[in-house]
Formats: C-alpha cells, structure tokens, sequence
C-alpha cells in the first residue's frame, strides 16, 4: 500500500503553445530551463520543439504537485519515453519523490505529476492513471 | 541605458513571447490581464529579457515579474544597481 500523496498536479498545453516563438527563443528558453540531460533528451526525439512542451509541462505539473520545490524550473526530470508519451520522475526534492506522466492526445499534451514519500509517487501515478482511463472509460 | 530606452525593447519581446500585438501592450499590461501570459509563456519572455539585456533574475524575482512595468524596473535595477 503506498503512502497518501502529498500533492497532485495536471497541466494541460497545446501543441502549439510556441508556434510564436523562433528557433533562437526555444533555444535560448532550453538553455535556461532545462538540464544537460533534459535537452539531451529533447534533442533524440523526432519533434525537438515539442520535446520542449513536454519537459516544460512536467516541470509546471510537478511544481503544481510539490509548490515549495522552488520554481517550476528547477525540477531535474529524468525523462522516459517519447514525446508523445512518457514518464519523468525526480528526486531532487526528497524525501518527497515526483513522477509525472504525459500523453499526446489530439492537439494537447496532458501531463499528470503526484508527490509523494518515500517510493510510493510512481505507484500513486499508475493508480491515478488508471483511476482516469476508466472515468473515461465511461463517459457517455 | 535609462527607461526610455529599455521600454521599448522589452515591449518588444512582450509581443515575440507572448504572441500579444504591440498595441495591446499599455503601461498597466500585465500577467493578470492577458490570457496569452501563460506560466510557460513567461519562462520563456524571462529567458528573452536576460538574454537581451545580459541580466539574470532570481527565483523571487521570476515570480514577481508579471507585469511591463516590473520587468522593466529590474532590468534598469539590474543594469543600473537602483531603481
């Protein structure tokens, strides 16, 4: 059983939510938000732009799960999967532990984080997101 | 650089990071009145204003800069050392 949540965050972004934006503000914008290993990441998937959106909607879902991490930038996430779908989790805030996962649907990214102690947040994650598919599930 | 000068710039990157026409931009602009002025829309107009100006704001600072006028107050704070 794992321990209660601490925190739930969702954020919700559309695709093109830097469409405005040019090819020197996204990298300027990658330079200062995100980690080495987090643009390494963003630059293996096949769409960089919105390999950025997802970074950055984790980060904004985990800061809305764990406000007192500081800023929504300082989240270091070790991101899994690709952009369209994936898992990130960070335990730099410990002893409470982030996971985030997001998915690609439609013109949005979705983006779900839980805190939680100990290891218990990837768990608290699953059942969450289960808990979601079927509430969808059922919708009329 | 007085305000004079730094005004218009950062009005500029207002429209570029936040995709706003300049018109829209008035001395009261700021985040609680402009839908475009999104959590991830700021990170990126901070990043454009430290760039631009060779400026780096702090956590708190981040937090506070929601408005034309606050922004350009700390840029002309950081590059002057006074408000």
């Amino acid at each position: 059983m794992p321990e209660s949540p601490v925190g739930v965050g969702i954020d919700i972004e559309h695709i093109g939510r830097f469409s405005h934006l040019g090819e020197s503000a996204l990298r300027r914008g990658a330079a200062r938000w995100l980690s080495q290993d987090e643009r390494e990441w963003c630059a293996l998937q096949a769409n960089w732009h919105e390999a950025l959106l997802v970074v950055l909607s984790c980060k904004e879902a985990v800061y809305k799960a764990w406000p007192t991490a500081g800023g929504a930038h300082e989240a270091r996430l070790v991101m899994r999967g690709s952009a369209a779908l994936g898992r990130a989790t960070t335990d730099r805030f410990a002893p409470v532990r982030l996971d985030a996962g997001w998915r690609r649907t439609g013109d949005s990214i979705v983006t779900l984080a839980i805190a939680a102690r100990g290891d218990g947040a990837g768990e608290l994650l699953e059942d969450l997101l289960d808990t979601a598919r079927n509430a969808a599930a059922h919708l009329p | 650089m007085d305000r004079a000068q730094i005004e218009p710039r950062v009005r500029e990157l207002l429209v570029q990071a936040l995709g706003v026409p300049s018109t829209s931009i008035d001395p009261d602009f700021s985040a609680s009145s402009t839908p475009a002025w999104t959590s991830l829309n700021h990170l990126m107009l901070i990043s454009q204003v430290e760039g631009e100006f060779g400026v780096f704001f702090s956590n708190q600072q981040i937090r506070d800069l929601t408005s034309f006028k606050g922004i350009v107050e700390a840029v002309a704070t950081h590059l002057h050392g006074s408000a």
